[in-house]
Order: C-alpha cells, then sequence, then structure tokens
C-alpha cells in the first residue's frame, strides 16, 4: 500500500481524473474526492454493500428459533424457474375413464 | 435430485436446474456463486436466499416490490451486461427479472431492507448478480413489517 502524508488543503491525483484532497483533519479526516461519477460512487458504496450482507447474514439466536420453529411444521420449496419459462412441456392432460 | 443442508430447514432436495447462478457472488462473499431459493407457504412472500456450499449461510429476503411497491429498478451497463442484456435495456421487475432486497432482522429494532444492492436474477437464465443500483435507494431502508407476520 502506498502511503501519503497530506495536510489540510493538500491532494494527490490518482491516474488523470481522481483527485483526492484533504478537507480538513481532526477526529476525523474529511476528504474530498473528484473523480469520474461512476468510479467514485461504486468505490464507497461496495464496502458499504459488503458490511450489510455481513450483517444481514449473521442472523441472532432468537431469528434463527423463529424461523426454524416455524418451519418445521412447513415443508420449504425450492423456487423454480422453470414454471416461468415458455419451454416448460404443457401438462399431461388428466384422463378420466368413464365407468 | 441433489440435497443440501440448509441454515433453517434442514437437509432438502432440489433439482440442478434450480439452482442460482451468481458467477461473481455477492459482496463480501465473492466466492458463494450457487444459492437455491426457497419459499415456506406461511411465510410468504419471504424468500430464503441459502447457499449450496456454506449450509450456515442463507439471506433472508423480500422482493424488492413488497418492500416499495414504487420501486424503479435502474442498472448500470456492467450489471446489465453481466445478466445477458444491452446497456440501454430495461429488464421488466417480476417478469424478465426477479428482484429480492436482502433482509436485516435484528430483535428490537427496525427491520431494514437493502433497495441499493438487490439480488436481480434473470428469470429465463437463472443467473443473476447483486446489483448496485443506479438511482439513490439506501441499502438500511427501514422497513416495518407488521407484528409477526414476517417470520412465523
Amino acid at each position: 500500500m502506498l502511503i501519503h502524508r497530506r495536510k489540510a488543503g493538500e491532494a494527490l491525483l490518482i491516474g488523470e481524473s481522481i483527485e483526492i484532497r484533504v478537507i480538513s483533519v481532526g477526529k476525523k479526516v474529511v476528504l474530498g474526492i473528484i473523480a469520474p461519477r461512476d468510479i467514485a460512487v461504486a468505490a464507497c458504496r461496495v464496502s458499504d454493500a459488503a458490511m450489510e450482507n455481513t450483517i444481514a447474514a449473521s442472523h441472532s439466536a432468537n431469528i434463527d428459533r423463529m424461523i426454524r420453529g416455524a418451519s418445521r411444521k412447513d415443508v420449504p420449496v425450492v423456487l423454480s424457474f422453470e414454471a416461468n419459462s415458455p419451454e416448460e412441456p404443457p401438462k399431461q392432460p388428466i384422463t378420466t375413464v368413464e365407468p | 435430485m441433489f440435497t443440501c443442508k440448509t441454515r433453517f430447514h434442514g437437509q432438502i432436495s432440489y433439482r440442478p436446474q434450480d439452482v442460482l447462478e451468481l458467477s461473481t457472488g455477492l459482496f463480501g462473499f465473492n466466492n458463494e456463486t450457487e444459492f437455491l431459493l426457497l419459499e415456506v407457504p406461511s411465510s410468504k412472500p419471504i424468500v430464503f436466499v441459502q447457499s449450496v456450499r456454506s449450509p450456515n449461510l442463507c439471506f433472508i429476503s423480500l422482493p424488492v416490490q413488497i418492500v416499495d411497491s414504487d420501486y424503479q429498478l435502474e442498472l448500470n451497463g456492467d450489471d446489465l451486461q453481466a445478466l445477458g442484456y444491452s446497456a440501454t435495456s430495461r429488464p421488466r421487475l417480476g417478469r424478465d427479472v426477479l428482484c429480492l432486497a436482502l433482509l436485516t432482522i435484528r430483535a428490537k429494532e427496525a427491520t431494514h431492507a437493502n433497495l441499493q444492492a438487490p439480488l436481480v436474477i434473470d428469470i429465463r437464465t437463472h443467473r443473476g448478480i447483486q446489483a448496485m443500483v443506479v438511482n439513490r435507494y439506501s441499502h438500511r431502508h427501514p422497513f416495518l413489517a407488521p407484528e409477526g407476520q414476517l417470520v412465523c
């Protein structure tokens, strides 16, 4: 990792299009970033999304108990994509035999 | 038929064609590329997103339209191409793609739905991605389900 020391007001450039400027330094560092919109947005949000996924995947013991309890009475169904697909073969007609 | 151990529902059987392929995984879970979508009749419309290789990994999700009936899916060009669409197309919610918001459920806290990074699954190919939508939806959208209706 490349580490730069910068004072408030100083900046550094990554490539030709990304500028990172230190706005102020206190308990928190405030950075100003000038970059093509998609790059800056993605870089910040991907780590948020990863963090949110980790939280979403860690269920409390309570939730575990509730869901396991509820599913004991009920059989889970694996969602099938084929049901929506036009390639699904037509169902066999039920033939009834008259007595 | 194959079998798979699940976090909440014991061992289940599934057909290989029902496996959802997320070739790039989920954010923070890049190696998790195969999932099954499970529904339990009594907890509909919740969809459990169960990893095939990690029994302990199961996300709880809802179709985005349940969380926000006016949800607009705007995908960036990369995400569209990963799903097999042209960069300018607009796949339709529920018809072309299934779009699930992952939920964070905490005791004593509001349930949050991640509307910013939904799971988008192409219904024809079963391929999916965790998208990063272009619109400014929150990844922690507070979503209060009516008491007792969510998981029981």
